[in-house]
């Protein structure tokens, strides 16, 4: 049975007394196109329509097999089997292990001064002078990543910022715009854009919109990428109904792992059949290494 | 105890929704030196038979005990899992923790119980002895008695086989009843038609012998080899068979005037009175029989002598059929018919639409209730009072003649037959098959079978079809030149034999013979093809020379020392005979009826294997109880007197336990069929209590 | 028809036509009392055939005077006119097989409308007997069933194709193994067992199904005169009566049978979760396993259409059994007798739009209820209701489907006593629940059914004279209302249950072969195969050779399956026997 409404898809199939549903959080969903090349039975699809893109599941195609949770990287599918979530296929340990997103070191990040009661001056340590009260911040504390990230991570605390990364794309912006290098970044594919601009009309700004790290813009006539931290993600390849954006993933850096066939066909379709025959690099090595190259502009 | 393997069954959540069982398969690990002790979820299904194998190769085991469900299902199948693996099928044991425990007991008893059971099971098969199959000469020739429909199609059957017949009818022609009773849907050629032809072929067919007015005064012998006494208008004669087909058929009843005293008038006739009307084959191309001229209305009866709650509960299952067919037959003469009934039962795909169907569309009025009374009116007529269940009230109906729909009945003399065959009956009085689904056609004792409505009410259709049926099972152990038997029988020690000749008299086939040996004295002497193995001369023997290899007095014993290991006092020690009582106890258990824990069942063979010395032991080791169950006497008995024999002893029993300084109270026995599951309950919910308040029962 | 064939006919006219021929009319009063045979008898007198009439001649008397050697001394040509060849044919068979100097026919008194067409009929059977007219002619047509036939040629093939493994199907098996006849046996599921397999208890006794049956399967299996195809259907058949050629699909299984040991490590695995179609859906299976736990034979199989190749069962399994790029593949069988054992379809209880089935996951069939209740169904034995809660209250309906002008207009025979066993489930189950039976008659006919239905009632199981109208969802929401008008009741009452047990009715098998013979066997008029003759003959199908068990041809209770299967292992050994004789024997009815 499936019920679908603007916010999430829910195809659940019952059995007697337990149930196995699958739920796409559409709120979520970046529109990329994962989840629609790694389905081994093609029963999910990003569809173009004049609201937009929208993900939808051809429940008839679906066996709950669990790959497009597995390949999401918004975590906006999960699977549910007698009230848990279904792990058959992770725990089946034929896929390799998708590396973690991002780890932020805290103790690297600009230390601040306490927080005071209001109207109360107080000796800061980095500036070596007395804060007026109004200033009850340290100028000096960091709220770079805070600002900079595309897709509200970080958030702030007593503590510092901390992460959420369900939503992160590995764009690395973070990583740009950080001056202390607390943060790490591990990215999950190399590859490149191919932006031609020419084919793109005046007026037509779908992938700029639809883009989730937001690295398309239009400058002086031009549509470029404006930063090369693109999270090669696909959705404005999606959008785009004039061909004019092409992203090519040419290898997805996992660890080295015994895998199953399934995931070979899973990579191929990410690929395009590139990533076959590339020695796989230490995904971990440096993050300068990894970071994709990038087509179309030169700083 | 090297070299015994013990596999414990989980028989789904059948057993391990009861017990532990890998706490069980530890604990048995500890308390018994046997080299390999598993689980598995289901013992008899392939993977848990290879995995038996498997040990046996690898572990070199050479006896197993599986810890499952009744023998009485599954002991075959597992001797033939140790014979595919090298092993003498004898040297296995079953301990039954489904039937007997986790299906009638529960929590921490019933895990206790199981472990005693494995325990007693592994002194048994720790004292048994190889065995060999016996191998018989089949005598390539068939005895048929009853020579109706069903004797006749299986009679022609067997003879088209190329196996000569024999065929007995009591009466001086062969037919039947099939005759006066022909329920067959309209438009189908006369039931004479197709009968005539096969008695005629009967008579005709060089391979059978027809003996009319013969009846069978007696059979011995066994599968394989049976001779049968008949006596006929000729006089008496013997005739060698390999296998019997029983075809007796039923008898219609007769209603009974103190339960119908209605049945005396002169309008009130019986289906099979109405059916003679008809015309020898049941329909009339000759117009309306003269009694039935200027009759208007004509009730019908239904379930006349059947499904009586108190007398006879059982649905004859022809009748409604034969009534709608009789019902057609009058509404064609123009004659109004009111069927009075409980159910209408049909039991055929045709039946529905063409007979009944057809019944309604003609007219013909079906009440739905129960008769209050019948008395005759001035008009010569008759006035039915009938409650009717739709209208909720009594009714009258003035109807000019009433037909009994008389049901079927097991013959009359069925009983005798019955003992000559040394066949079961089952409540219904007709003959009891070996099991209601899977085996139908085949009796409790080897080699007979069972062909037709002897077993149970038939029409003609299912009858031929139950007969050829029973006459393929005939040529399946008719085809073979020699036969296996089990190689479960009596063995004399020729030492301890003193010649008195007890067991040669008690021996219920005369398989004991007394001969002199080479010192010129007199010894018992078995002859190994005759002996069925009840054991009844080992339980007779004074000296305890004769002894059974199944259940051999030292395995019983162990059994026994087993079972009263701890607590012997709080036990009931009850042995069990295979056929009725152990069966009955299953039952007991198929039907989840639970009965106190501290029962401890010992199978034996028969009631008759049971010694007085045996009860003493028991005794002596400390029981509490000691009980015997076997079949009912006389006729139950798969041994023909295997449990009447036994009761002559019982008087020697209690004379020597009160010698002995023991209470012959504590000491009963019973009679308990295969289908008396509430009965053994009941027992040894009575013995328990006797037990705890500590007065004799 | 050829000069020659001419000639012959011509000659014999000019002889005299009596010489060395007879015609022998029974005028059975009463099959065929109506056809008038004395006028027939005229007629033949005119064209100077002589005739003899005879009044019943299956009688004992009768026949051994007619039928004696010195009776048909100068007899050449003999014309029968009885009845059909089902009734007097074997008669007439064994008592003149030895003659083998006289060619005789037989004639069905039935088949002709009057005296006139009856004597044509008479005449051309004669003539048609005549040597030198069947020589020219060819072989004689098969008009004539009886008495000295066409040769079947080639020595028939000593094995016999049974299709179906259920009970019925392995007892045929078994019962032709035992008299040492090879048999295959082909089961369109993965595992033997058929429906029997899916019931929890047996009537009226209760005994555990799967117990009783499962040493039968694998006795059936492991025998050595029997090849079980499982995963297989029919595909094509082909031939004529006693040489049958039978195209078998084999249904890839994408598992090596040899290695596959049915450990289950494939279906700890995969991923797939499906419906245990075996377990009427209720229970979610792997789609790769064993059908069930004690399936025969025990193999896993992987279900295709729902694989999505993740090869992670190629990695589990330790005995590299698994072949994903199997295809299939059609085997030929050539046999000389076919047993039909499919079985009968249940019922689709979604076409009773009014019980609510498919909307409400409390209404139940029969099947789904026997699954649930079973140990290795969905509950593991536990009687819930879908919501998970234990059912106070437990309605059965008893002709869902059956005896309905609109579906089936038959009664089929097992649901009442079916139902009853169920009720006694529930009890068994949950003491204190309240269980109703809707009925229209209750048939518990059959041995000791009677006595199942009394301790029902003894136990408190509610009877109702009645069908309901409709099931519907109650005010609650939770439960179910069930409503009927009960006799002697006004107006309609309802019943709340927390589980509906629908009592579907049995249909016929739909999956038909392909027959490329030149007459298939006959479906009745509704649906199942339709039976050779009434009396004796309800295990043959229209068609010689093939050979009906079970529900195929009606619907059958396990009893009746059994004792047919062992009828029809007789009557299939007795058509061995005559076309696997020496080739010039005469061929069946």
């Amino acid at each position: 049975m499936k019920r679908e409404d603007a916010h999430r898809i829910l195809y659940t199939v019952r059995f007697y007394h337990v149930t196995l549903s699958l739920e796409v959080d559409r709120d979520r969903c970046i529109h990329c196109d994962l989840c629609s090349l790694a389905c081994p039975r093609q029963a999910l699809r990003i569809d173009a329509d004049e609201q937009g893109l929208e993900i939808c599941l051809d429940h008839d195609r679906c066996v709950f097999c669990e790959v497009c949770a597995y390949v999401c990287p918004v975590s906006a599918i999960a699977l549910r089997y007698e009230d848990r979530a279904k792990e058959l296929l992770r725990r089946s340990g034929g896929l390799p292990l998708i590396p973690e997103k991002l780890r932020v070191d805290v103790d690297r990040c600009p230390h601040r001064c306490e927080l005071l009661e209001f109207e109360q001056n107080h000796w800061c340590r980095q500036q070596r002078r007395l804060v007026e009260n109004r200033e009850t911040e340290c100028p000096k504390y960091c709220f770079r990543c805070v600002q900079n990230c595309p897709r509200g991570v970080y958030h702030e605390t007593p503590e510092g910022t901390s992460p959420d990364p369900v939503p992160c794309l590995r764009c690395e912006r973070c990583l740009e715009t950080c001056p202390h290098g607390s943060i790490r970044v591990t990215p999950l594919f190399r590859g490149r854009v191919l932006l031609d601009a020419d084919r793109c009309p005046e007026d037509c700004s779908l992938c700029m919109e639809v883009c989730p790290v937001k690295v398309i813009e239009r400058r002086d006539g031009r549509v470029v990428l404006i930063r090369d931290t693109c999270a090669l993600c696909g959705a404005c390849a999606n959008v785009c109904d004039r061909d004019a954006v092409r992203v090519v993933r040419e290898k997805v850096l996992v660890p080295e792992a015994d895998t199953c066939p399934l995931w070979d066909r899973i990579r191929d379709a990410l690929t395009e059949g590139m990533g076959r025959n590339v020695p796989s690099l230490a995904p971990l090595a440096e993050p300068s290494s990894s970071r994709p190259l990038q087509a179309g502009h030169h700083p | 105890m090297s070299g015994i393997g013990v596999y414990i069954c989980h028989c789904g959540q059948n057993i391990a929704g009861v017990i532990d069982v890998e706490a069980l398969r530890r604990r048995v690990a500890q308390c018994s030196k046997a080299a390999v002790v598993k689980t598995n979820v289901f013992c008899c299904s392939e993977p848990g038979q290879k995995e038996i194998r498997a040990d046996i190769a690898e572990h070199g085991l050479e006896r197993v005990l599986v810890a499952a469900c009744s023998p009485r299902l599954h002991e075959v199948t597992f001797r033939r899992t140790i014979a595919q693996a090298g092993l003498n099928p004898y040297l296995l044991e079953m301990a039954n923790i489904r039937e007997q425990c986790s299906w009638v007991h529960r929590g921490s008893e019933a895990q206790d119980k199981a472990l005693d059971l494995i325990l007693m099971g592994l002194a048994r098969l720790a004292r048994l002895v190889p065995l060999q199959d016996r191998l018989v000469p089949v005598t390539r020739r068939a005895l048929v008695v009853g020579g109706g429909v069903g004797g006749l199609s299986a009679a022609l059957e067997l003879a088209d086989c190329g196996v000569p017949v024999v065929l007995v009818e009591k009466s001086p022609s062969l037919g039947g009843q099939a005759l006066r009773w022909n329920i067959a849907v309209p438009e189908v050629d006369p039931l004479s038609c197709f009968l005539r032809p096969l008695i005629t072929r009967a008579h005709l067919h060089p391979r059978i012998r027809v003996l009319e007015a013969s009846t069978l005064e007696d059979v011995r012998g066994y599968v394989g080899r049976f001779s049968a006494s008949i006596l006929g208008p000729t006089g008496p004669c013997t005739e060698e068979a390999g296998a019997l087909v029983v075809a007796t058929g039923f008898e219609p009843y007769t209603p009974d005037l103190s339960r119908y005293p209605f049945a005396a008038l002169p309008q009130v006739m019986t289906s099979v009175q109405l059916e003679e009307l008809f015309g020898k084959d049941g329909r009339t191309r000759h117009g309306i029989p003269s009694a039935l001229e200027r009759v208007r209305t004509v009730a019908f009866l239904q379930c006349v002598g059947s499904r009586l709650d108190d007398e006879y509960p059982h649905c004859s299952r022809l009748c409604c059929a034969v009534t709608l067919k009789q019902a057609l037959a009058l509404r064609a003469f123009g004659i109004n018919v009111r069927v009075f009934h409980r159910d209408i039962r049909l039991y055929d795909k045709n039946q529905e639409e063409a007979l009944y169907g057809r019944a309604r569309r003609e007219g013909v009025q079906f009440h739905r209730g129960v008769l209050k009374a019948v008395e005759g009116d001035a008009a010569g007529g008759l006035i039915l009072h009938w409650y009717d269940e739709f209208l909720d009230e009594d009714m009258r109906f003035p109807v000019d003649r009433l037909v009994c729909a008389v049901g079927l009945r097991p013959r009359s003399d069925a009983e005798s037959l019955r003992r000559v065959l040394r066949l079961a009956a089952s409540q219904d009085g007709f003959l009891l098959e070996a099991h209601p689904k899977l085996h139908p056609l085949e009796s409790a004792v080897e080699g007979v079978f069972l062909a037709g409505s002897c077993q149970g009410p038939k029409d003609v259709r299912e009858t031929v079809a139950a007969s050829v049926g029973a006459a393929a099972k005939a040529y399946q152990l008719l085809c073979k030149d020699v036969l296996q038997l089990d190689g479960m029988i009596a063995v004399i020690d020729r030492d301890g034999c003193v010649g008195c000749g007890t067991c040669a008299a008690e021996c219920p086939y005369q398989a004991i013979v007394l001969r002199e040996d080479e010192e010129g004295a007199l010894k018992a002497h078995v002859e190994t093809a005759a002996c069925k193995g009840c054991g009844v001369c080992a339980g007779a023997c004074p000296t305890q020379a004769a002894d059974h290899l199944g259940f051999p007095l030292e395995a019983l014993k162990a059994m026994v020392d087993a079972a009263l290991a701890d607590r012997a006092g709080e036990k009931i020690l009850a042995f069990c005979c295979h056929w009725c009582a152990y069966a009955g106890a299953d039952a007991a258990g198929v039907s989840r009826l639970a009965y106190p824990t501290p029962v401890r069942i010992v199978r034996v063979p028969c009631s008759g294997r049971i010694s007085p010395r045996l009860v003493l032991h028991a005794f002596q080791k400390g029981a509490g109880r000691v009980m015997v169950a076997g079949c009912h006497p006389p006729g139950d008995c798969h041994y023909i007197s295997g449990n009447v024999r036994f009761e002559s002893r019982v008087p020697r029993i209690r004379t020597l336990l009160s010698k002995k300084g023991y209470d012959p109270n504590r000491f009963s026995y019973y009679w308990i069929s295969a289908t008396e599951g509430p009965q053994f309950q009941q027992i040894v919910r009575r013995l328990a209590e006797g037990l705890e308040t500590g007065n004799p029962s | 028809m050829t000069a020659a064939a001419h000639e012959a006919m011509t000659n014999q006219k000019n002889q005299s036509p009596t010489h060395g021929t007879r015609i022998l009319l029974c005028r059975c009063p009463e099959r065929h009392g109506w056809q008038d045979l004395d006028q027939t008898a005229e007629i033949l007198a005119g064209a100077g055939i002589s005739v003899r009439l005879v009044d019943a001649l299956c009688e004992r008397e009768t026949f051994t005077k007619e039928m004696s050697k010195t009776a048909l001394r100068d007899v050449e040509r003999l014309v029968i006119g009885a009845c059909s060849p089902f009734l007097i044919g074997d008669l007439l068979n064994q008592a003149l097989h030895d003659q083998s100097d006289l060619r005789w026919t037989l004639v069905d008194l039935k088949d002709a409308r009057n005296a006139v067409a009856l004597s044509g009929i008479l005449r051309s059977r004669l003539q048609a007997l005549d040597p030198a007219f069947s020589k020219t002619c060819g072989v004689l047509s098969a008009g004539i069933p009886h008495g000295t036939l066409r040769p079947l040629g080639a020595k028939a093939p000593r094995r016999v194709l049974v299709v179906g493994g259920g009970v019925g199907g392995c007892q045929v098996a078994l019962d032709l193994a035992g008299m040492g006849i090879p048999v295959t046996l082909v089961e369109t599921e993965d595992s033997l067992g058929g429906n029997m397999a899916r019931l929890d208890k047996t009537f009226p006794t209760l005994d555990c199904s799967i117990c009783i049956l499962g040493p039968r399967l694998v006795d059936a299996a492991s025998h050595p005169l029997i090849t079980v195809l499982a995963s297989s259907r029919i595909k094509r058949i082909s031939g004529r009566p006693g040489h049958f050629l039978v195209e078998i699909e084999h249904r890839p299984r994408y598992v090596d049978m040899d290695l596959c040991s049915g450990c289950g490590a494939c279906s700890e695995v995969c991923p797939v979760i499906v419906p245990s179609a075996w377990n009427a859906g209720l229970r979610p299976r792997k789609a790769v396993g064993i059908v069930f736990e004690q399936a025969v034979p025990l193999r896993a199989a992987i279900q295709k259409d729902y694989c999505i190749e993740c090869g992670l069962c190629e990695k589990a399994c330790e005995r590299k059994a698994i072949r994903l790029s199997e295809e299939p593949h059609v085997s030929r069988l050539h046999t000389a007798a076919i047993v039909l054992a499919e079985g009968a379809r249940l019922f689709k209880a979604s076409r009773l739009g009014s019980y609510g089935y498919g909307r409400f996951p409390e209404v139940l069939t029969n099947l789904e209820f026997e699954r649930l209740v079973c140990a290795t169904g969905p509950t593991q034995g536990a009687l819930i209701a879908p919501s998970g809660s234990r059912p106070r209250s437990v309605a059965f309906i008893q002709c869902a489907g059956s005896r309905n002008r609109r579906f089936l207009p038959y009664c089929s025979i097992t649901c009442c006593t079916a139902s009853i066993k169920e009720a006694m489930l529930v009890l068994e189950h949950e003491p204190e629940a309240a269980v109703t039976i809707f009925f229209n008659d209750i048939r518990t006919t059959g041995k000791s059914f009677e006595g199942l239905f009394l301790r029902a009632r003894e136990r408190g199981v509610r009877f109702v004279k009645a069908l309901p109208d409709r099931v519907e969802r109650a005010k609650d929401g939770k439960r179910l209302s069930v409503h009927y008008r009960a006799a002697s009741h006004p107006g309609t009452q309802t019943l709340e249950a927390d589980l509906v047990v629908l009592a579907v009715g049995v249909e016929p098998p739909n999956a038909d072969p392909r027959w490329v013979v030149r007459t298939p066997p006959r479906r009745d008029h509704y649906g199942f195969y339709e039976e050779a003759f009434y009396w004796g003959r309800q295990m043959h199908s229209t068609l010689p050779g093939i050979f009906l068990i079970g529900g195929c041809h009606g619907p059958r209770d396990i009893t009746q399956t059994v004792t047919e299967a062992s009828a029809a292992a007789a009557h299939v050994a007795k058509w061995l026997r005559r076309v696997s004789a020496s080739p010039s024997k005469s061929s069946p009815p």
